[in-house]
């Protein structure tokens, strides 16, 4: 499987089959399109704060959405806060967190030469490298891009005279997602396949690190959820496109009577959220285990309750099914339905709580080493904290009826995913660029951009609690219409502020990363001094990962600081002492 | 390896072996085909849904398809009862192949799977015979004005955009109305509506049947018909089809569709299999494994026509 | 011309950022040190930011609440609503103790276990007591938010629909509101999307013999304490009728008829006299719907039954309306 060949550019970069080298350019893709994703949100909090006037972040975007006196048209608003959902969901959070380090880490911290099938793996890549053109190309169209929401509910989604954004904006959105969920599934797929099958001998299950159970409990989620997005797309094409009625019904639009009779665009919501639910745990849960090794590695302790935390991970994985209809709350769905999911969606804050107790409890009594990693782990489990606990609010649909769709939604949701989930992500990446590139990333700059980014993001996000619970609606081009929200434009500009500030942090980590592979010092064999796996394959990396024999396991990840050792770290492949017991 | 450092663990998942004992491109067929399921099952789901919703209006399959290649006359789901019994023949042949192939017997896998291939290939066929007849249409229907409530008689108004006429309790073609006009075009616009409600009229055996199923007698019918009454129609596409709710015939057209583009696909990749099969692939490889990795997608296929023969047909 | 500016100035910041690596690399070199090791200073320096951010944080959270408190909707206009502000009350007072509790600990446990290269970690890797503790006191204050929350939700969500509920229909579309009375036998005639034309924006069949006496509005208006019931229609995409002095919020889908019932307990007039002069109940948009989905708007008006009775006499009968306009 890994004799050497002879290499060259296109083989060793571009089509590759090597898994850490997949990850990169899951890696990179992901951060180019948060950088775009990042400077769409940039532009609509400009109009947000200072509504109908012109500004100089205008210059990025065609001429064409922009009106006479340089403001931005409101369709083009809606169009820039579709694309930025849809871009930072599904590339950044989805294939740029999973893909990233599901690729990475699995074969190294389960002891294989490489995923199952290098082949399927490469094809994921490209089936996502495709759907990122694709969706690329869709903001040159000159109707523009889709423009619905990212949850592109019909008939909106279906018009294009509802919107110009929804006529060859959307096809293209769709043919897009089509391929990203094609590329995700044979993504997941390996994954799964990969930690059943090759994990190298003594890796049971019960000593895989909590990374490894997250990744492969985030893929099972994905292989089960993602084919009915699949249909729910499937069945909007045809509406679109064929003249099917499956969402479409008693329509005039333009003046003009549509034909469509007999649809349910609630049937759209109910196949979406299907998906959409337990894809944001398909985002959380491999934050969550990367987090779970950054701070039981920094802390020099076990993670706290090992057993308890998979079966959190479990227990969240399996509940995430049953919640989807608390998107729905307010669709005139039966009212019973609304309790069922108002039970089960709060049933689920319990394990997540229980997550949260173990994190604290881990840190309790710790040696705590503060690497950017750890500083980034740390703000994820804050987040979560902080926007976890609004999930009570809106799970509970009769508060929900006054908070849907409002700030307070959008406050919890980019608390969770957009601070939570991408602390995650920063966590990994700070943590195992040595293992990807063989050098270190700079320290201060890895402090200065987390300071800078938990104090601006906590700033954007925590203010908007407070506009949802003014009323102030969601996917407003301006709050200028209605005289009860005149109140509310200091917020916005404080926002905005926050906004632009933390944007700015971000530069310094892009500045870092890239440097630092050209220019990072060497990194050591282990310099994290960290038990699993992945740390005891040579630092310049090579095909099949180990030079010579699989590693053999004999003891869980989470030895550290044990009493006894000579060390407070030992490594998983360190046989057990004589009348050691293993935890 | 010492067995002493994996203690309360089964001995297959120890790593280094395999807890299913099956290769990493079998598993990953069980997982796609669990993928699959779900793609189909969302299909179903929302064809439960929206048949639910609209119960009242859905024909009756038995009424719709009635027809048998070569046969005259009304013969309910005879047909769709062969494909079936087709199908489910192939699933044997397949697991005839994939046992030969556990045996190495490259001649009878051969046999097995050119048996397939053809029961696969007639089920396709079968399958756009019976979408032709669909398309082209049986007895037509006529559309009627449904966006008000129409009132009978004090107690009873109907609101309905789909009416079959009606003879001796079942339906009656409309091609017996109209003098001289054989329609093939699916929506029959050309058809002369008025000499059409004249010749209804004047055949007072017959009665009118609405899309919920309430039976108009002859001469109430013919006031509803020039009340109500738009045009007839024949046949079905995405928009309107004469057997009853739109919804039919876009869930007919899109899971018979999706299903029947699976077998195609299934048909190709068997084909791709018995080339390999005869250019000694698998002999050389030492395993027909891969026979039995496209026997579980067969199978797969096989197994979602069966609920989609009893939800679409038979419920 | 500012965009060759704006780049030349990027160009020389990030050409600034890397000198300054470079320096402070040379320096560890010199001073033969891992520029990039964390050191005792660093985990003390780390620990001390998260302890004064951290509650900076909490203090910040405090002062959002105190000084943006008056911006918040003020107390609900309408029976069920006063069960829901109850229920917020309570909701938010627990996630607010919860996230006051766990915050600082979080923090302070960054700045009490900062690392030093003299320690040791405690080695302790699990509690199954600890575990059951602390799933089971969630699940129970869960539970009971839980009950209490679904009794809120069944008060507001299954309305009682007696004699003296006024049933208005309010009907969406890109990009404005319409309100059709259902008069004096409280029964909206029947409707269907074939039937709008010209002034009939609603597609309201006149031959059913419950429409004769339905009036069309742009404005609603409410008597105080009497039960309404909306009945919520789109002509195009999905859009939201959202009320929220009164606590009300209901998808307006294509294809369906939506409700949502209520009773108001103020008038406008009371409202004017506590939250200012341009104070206006207020229907609003709350679902993506196009263009101008942030303008669409419709006013609510509550007042006594002598006013309504008034106004909904001056109204227009429909049938006549479409009678004398073509």
């Amino acid at each position: 499987m890994s004799e050497h060949h002879k290499e060259n550019f296109i083989t060793k970069y571009v089509f590759t089959m090597d898994h850490k080298m997949i990850a990169k350019q899951f890696l990179i893709t992901g951060m180019f399109m948060a950088v775009v994703g990042m400077l769409m949100s940039a532009i609509f909090r400009v109009q947000l704060a200072n509504p109908g006037e012109t500004s100089i972040l205008y210059n990025l975007l065609p001429g064409a959405w922009l009106n006479d006196s340089g403001g931005l048209n409101p369709d083009k608003y809606l169009a820039l806060v579709t694309m930025h959902g849809t871009i930072l969901v599904f590339w950044v959070l989805t294939a740029g967190l999973s893909g990233t380090f599901a690729n990475f880490l699995i074969p190294l911290q389960i002891g294989a030469r490489d995923m199952a099938s290098g082949f399927l793996n490469m094809l994921s890549y490209w089936f996502f490298f495709i759907a990122t053109v694709v969706l690329l190309s869709s903001l040159f169209v000159e109707t523009g891009p889709a423009s619905g929401g990212w949850t592109i509910y019909p008939p909106l989604s279906a018009l294009p005279q509802a919107i110009p954004g929804s006529g060859t904006g959307m096809t293209l959105w769709l043919i897009s997602i089509t391929l990203f969920v094609v590329g995700s599934l044979l993504g997941g797929l390996n994954y799964i396949v990969t930690i059943l099958n090759l994990r190298t001998i003594g890796m049971t299950m019960q000593r895989l690190p909590l990374t490894v159970w997250a990744l492969l409990i985030t893929a099972i989620l994905g292989v089960l959820s993602f084919p009915v997005l699949l249909s729910c797309g499937l069945l909007l094409i045809f509406d679109r496109s064929f003249g099917t009625s499956f969402y479409l019904s008693d329509i005039i639009i333009n003046g003009e009577a549509l034909h469509n009779e007999g649809g349910s665009p609630i049937l759209f919501e109910h196949l979406f959220w299907f998906l959409g639910h337990p894809e944001v745990y398909i985002i959380l849960l491999p934050a969550l285990g990367i987090v779970s090794e950054v701070i039981a590695v920094n802390s020099r302790k076990p993670i706290f309750g090992y057993k308890a935390m998979v079966g959190a991970l479990l227990l969240i994985a399996f509940l995430s099914f049953i919640v989807w209809g608390h998107h729905m709350f307010m669709t005139g769905m039966n009212p019973f339905l609304g309790s069922v999911f108002t039970f089960t969606t709060l049933l689920i804050a319990i394990p997540s709580a229980v997550k949260v107790f173990n994190y604290l409890a881990t840190l309790w009594r710790g040696n705590i080493r503060f690497t950017p990693a750890m500083l980034f782990a740390i703000g994820t489990v804050s987040a979560f904290i902080t926007g976890g606990l609004t999930g009570i609010i809106l799970g509970d649909s009769a508060l929900d009826i006054n908070v849907h769709d409002t700030y307070f939604v959008v406050g919890h949701f980019h608390i969770v995913m957009g601070l939570s989930a991408i602390y995650g992500m920063f966590a990994g990446v700070y943590h195992w660029f040595p293992k990807m590139y063989g050098r270190m990333m700079n320290k201060n700059l890895g402090y200065l951009h987390f300071w800078g980014t938990f104090i601006c993001a906590y700033g954007v996000f925590f203010p908007m609690h407070f506009l949802g619970l003014a009323g102030l609606p969601r996917r407003y081009y301006s709050n200028s219409a209605f005289p009860m929200f005149d109140g509310l434009s200091d917020i916005n500009e404080l926002i905005t502020f926050f906004a632009l500030a933390g944007a700015i942090f971000q530069v310094f980590f892009l500045f870092n990363f890239f440097y630092s592979i050209f220019k990072g010092t060497k990194s050591t064999q282990n310099p994290w001094k960290s038990n699993t796996l992945e740390w005891t394959t040579p630092v310049e990396r090579i095909h099949g990962n180990w030079p010579g024999e699989l590693p053999v396991v004999t003891r869980w990840a989470y030895d550290y600081s044990k009493p006894g050792a000579d060390e407070d770290f030992i490594l998983q492949t360190e046989p057990l002492k004589e009348g050691e017991i293993e935890h | 390896m010492d067995e002493a450092l994996i203690k309360d663990h089964k001995p297959a998942w120890k790593g280094g072996d395999l807890p299913y004992k099956a290769s990493y491109g079998k598993l990953m067929m069980w997982f796609f085909l669990i993928t699959d399921t779900l793609t189909f099952s969302a299909f179903l789901a929302s064809y439960g849904f929206s048949r639910f919703k609209y119960q009242d209006s859905w024909p009756v399959p038995e009424d719709v398809f009635t027809h048998f290649p070569f046969l005259h006359g009304d013969h309910p789901l005879l047909f769709v009862a062969l494909m079936t019994f087709i199908l489910i023949m192939s699933s044997v042949t397949m697991v005839l192949a994939v046992n030969y192939g556990h045996k190495m017997q490259k001649n009878k896998v051969i046999l097995w799977l050119v048996l397939t291939i053809i029961g696969g290939s007639m089920f396709l066929g079968s399958q756009a015979w019976e979408w032709g007849h669909f398309i082209h249409g049986d007895k037509g229907a006529v559309v009627t004005n449904g966006s008000s409530s129409y009132k009978i008689n004090d107690s009873l108004f109907v609101n309905s955009n789909l009416a079959h006429v009606f003879k001796d309790g079942k339906i009656y073609s409309i091609d017996n109305l109209s003098e001289g006009n054989h329609h093939d075009s699916s929506h029959s616009d050309d058809i002369d509506f008025d000499n059409f409600i004249s010749i209804f009229a004047s055949q007072k055996d017959l009665d009118l049947r609405l899309s919920d199923k309430t039976i108009l007698d002859h001469d109430l019918a013919v006031e509803y018909l020039k009340e109500r009454g738009l045009r007839t129609t024949k046949g079905a596409d995405l928009y309107e089809n004469e057997y009853g709710h739109t919804l039919f015939g876009d869930y007919f057209f899109f899971i018979t569709g999706f299903h029947g583009f699976h077998v195609f696909s299934g048909v190709v990749l068997l084909i791709i299999l018995l080339v390999n099969v005869i250019k000694d692939t698998y002999a050389k490889r030492g395993h027909y494994e891969m026979v039995e990795k496209i026997g579980l997608y067969w199978h797969f296929v096989d197994l979602v026509w069966v609920f989609v023969f009893t939800f679409f047909y038979l419920v | 011309m500012t965009n060759i500016l704006i780049v030349v100035v990027v160009i020389l910041l990030v050409a600034a950022l890397v000198q300054i690596l470079r320096v402070s690399e040379l320096l560890s070199d010199i001073k033969n040190k891992d520029v990039n090791e964390i050191t005792d200073e660093d985990n003390n320096t780390q620990g001390i930011l998260f302890l004064i951010v951290g509650f900076g944080f909490l203090i910040f959270v405090v002062w959002q609440m105190v000084t943006w408190n008056h911006l918040l909707l003020p107390p609900a206009s309408s029976v069920h609503g006063a069960q829901i502000d109850t229920l917020m009350q309570v909701s938010m007072g627990l996630i607010l103790i919860v996230f006051f509790v766990l915050s600082p600990i979080l923090f302070y446990f960054l700045y009490k276990y900062r690392g030093k290269k003299s320690n040791k970690a405690y080695f302790f890797s699990h509690n199954n007591k600890l575990e059951v503790v602390w799933t089971v006191v969630p699940t129970i204050i869960l539970t009971t938010l839980i009950i209490f929350g679904l009794k809120t939700w069944d008060k507001a969500m299954n309305v009682d629909v007696s004699e003296s509920t006024t049933i208005i229909e309010v009907y969406a579309q890109q990009f404005n509101w319409n309100a059709r009375y259902s008069g004096q036998d409280n029964t909206l005639g029947k409707a269907n999307f074939k039937l709008v034309k010209g002034s009939n924006i609603l597609g309201v069949d006149m031959l059913d013999v419950n429409s004769s006496d339905d009036k069309m509005s742009r404005e609603v208006h409410l008597v105080i304490d009497k039960p309404v019931l909306l009945k919520f229609r789109s002509q195009d995409v999905i859009h939201s009728a959202f009320l929220p002095h009164f606590r009300v919020q209901m998808n307006c889908v294509p294809g369906m008829t939506t409700q949502f019932g209520f009773t108001p307990t103020k008038t406008t007039a009371q409202m004017k006299e506590s939250e200012g002069d341009d104070f206006e109940y207020i229907l609003l948009c709350n679902k993506i719907c196009g263009a101008s989905h942030y303008n669409m708007q419709m006013k609510f008006i509550v007042e006594t039954q002598e006013e309504y009775d008034i106004w909904l006499a001056s109204q227009e009968n429909l049938e006549t309306k479409l009678l004398t306009q073509k």
